[in-house]
């Protein structure tokens, strides 16, 4: 299984910022996925392209809670990614098929048009008198239009009362990419992929890109605000685990310009809480790293405290505790882990933690 | 003698301090959040402050500490300021607060309690 994350690890480790929600969208992740996005892409474009890529997520996100028959929570979900030259959305939620001649006829009156015809479209649409039961689809409109008709769709059966509909954007970042075409082909592979490993799941949130107390920050606001569920007497054991292990990356993983990127993946299981990070580590420092999990591993629980209490007085060296606090809250699931050692700048090291619902 | 106080606020990452001087009762305050990137440039400075602004004398001082979440490297911090103002005092008193519902805060004032035995930590549920 580790294989499998770890394979989806280096497939997405090109990208400076990718975000996958999975999950209830009765919940209304919207507002916490775009923080997320926001305190990323807010670093490094300018207010105006910021705005406009927000603005069309809003829109893409909140198509998802509005219109999904929210049967299916692992079938509705988020992607959004940024390759450099392009801004992807992708989304999809679960649709009745009584309701998808009416789309599909919205979305073929949109899809190949010139930006003309859409800033046509729009206008009328906007004076007119059609209306969705739930909105006027300008959404859709000002979609194709902002992305220059950059966008495909599609449906899959699931069964005689619902299917699955999907729908890509892609929001060109440079002047020189304006008469480009984005690759579409490798969003789908990168669904394909975070399927495979997501699936069964209730709910996951998969993310790539820089860890700064900004993006723990925006990530605690997720776990407060929509994963309540039942859960709450474990918020702060999971807050405490998922600031641990990203600060962890922080601090340890390999930099560039004082740039740290990483990974999280936080997965909602029926039994447990699966919490996985990827990152690169400079070679000279995974021995340490792997010999202190091996550790913590062959403890039983007094172990584990009494390593805390020997770690907490060390005041000679200012190595963490983070990790036994992790090892702590997740016994008696083991830190589990994967190396590989590819790179000429560091190891990739994947690790992966299950903590009990109970 | 005069009261003196010295406060240092908030800030996303960091709680709350405030350090006060009154005849016959003197209180150190630490109330928030605990969570900075880099501990040391706030807990060293911190630590240094706390000894020049009570002369390295804590007697009848009470440390207030009321956390609503603390990473781990501040956990250490906090516990090497404790052993320090023990160590010229004895007669130390902390309050440890933690809510109704905070397992974590009330586990590490525990842990601290075990750590130093002799320590007068008082662990204080606050109500929600």
């Amino acid at each position: 299984m580790l294989d499998a994350k770890f394979n989806l690890a280096q497939m997405c480790n090109k990208f400076p910022l990718i975000v996958f929600y999975q999950g209830n969208y009765r919940e209304t992740p919207s507002h916490s996925i775009l923080n997320i996005v926001e305190k990323n892409i807010s670093a490094n474009m300018k207010k105006p392209a910021v705005r406009s890529i927000l603005y069309l997520m809003i829109e893409a996100l909140q198509n998802i809670e509005r219109y999904s028959a929210h049967t299916h929570s692992s079938d509705d979900y988020s992607l959004v990614y940024s390759d450099n030259n392009f801004f992807h959305i992708y989304t999809q939620n679960v649709i009745e098929n009584v309701k998808i001649e009416g789309l599909k006829k919205r979305l073929d009156s949109v899809i190949d048009k010139s930006k003309e015809e859409l800033d046509e479209i729009y206008s009328k649409t906007l004076s007119g008198d059609e209306r969705t039961e739930k909105g006027a689809g300008l959404g859709l409109i000002d979609l194709a239009r902002k992305t220059r008709n950059r966008f495909f769709y599609e449906f899959n059966t699931k069964d005689e009362t619902y299917s699955t509909y999907s729908i890509c954007f892609a929001i060109p970042l440079n002047k020189e990419d304006y008469d480009s075409q984005p690759n579409f082909q490798e969003s789908k592979e990168i669904i394909k992929k975070l399927n495979q490993n997501f699936k069964n799941n209730l709910s996951t949130l998969f993310y790539g890109g820089d860890f700064s107390n900004n993006f723990v920050r925006a990530l605690l606001d997720l776990i407060t605000n929509v994963k309540k569920e039942n859960i709450i007497n474990h918020s702060t054991k999971i807050h405490h685990v998922l600031i641990e292990l990203t600060q962890n990356i922080r601090r340890h993983a390999y930099k560039t310009d004082n740039h740290v990127s990483g990974q999280l993946c936080i997965e909602w299981q029926k039994q447990n809480l699966g919490i996985s990070t990827y990152n690169i580590i400079e070679h000279d420092k995974i021995e340490v790293l792997t010999k202190k999990i091996d550790a913590l591993n062959a403890c039983d629980f007094k172990g584990l405290e009494d390593m805390s209490k020997k770690s907490l007085t060390d005041f000679s060296e200012e190595s963490g505790v983070g990790l036994i606090d992790v090892s702590l809250f997740a016994f008696p699931n083991k830190i589990q882990y994967l190396l590989k050692n590819n790179l000429d700048i560091g190891t990739e090291l994947l690790l992966k933690i299950n903590l009990s619902h109970d | 003698m005069t009261n003196e106080t010295f406060t240092i606020n908030a800030q996303e990452d960091t709680p709350f301090v405030s350090l006060e001087k009154k005849e016959g009762h003197n209180q150190i305050v630490i109330k928030g959040l605990s969570m900075p990137e880099n501990v040391l440039e706030f807990y060293a400075p911190l630590n240094e402050k706390i000894f020049s602004f009570f002369d390295g004398s804590f007697e009848n001082i009470e440390l207030d500490i009321n956390l609503e979440y603390m990473n781990s490297m501040s956990n250490k911090q906090l516990l090497k300021l404790l052993k320090n103002m023990a160590e010229k005092d004895h007669q130390l008193k902390v309050i440890w607060r933690y809510n109704q519902q905070d397992d974590l805060i009330k586990h590490k004032g525990a842990e601290i309690q075990s750590i130093f035995p002799h320590l007068n930590l008082q662990l204080q549920e606050i109500a929600n």
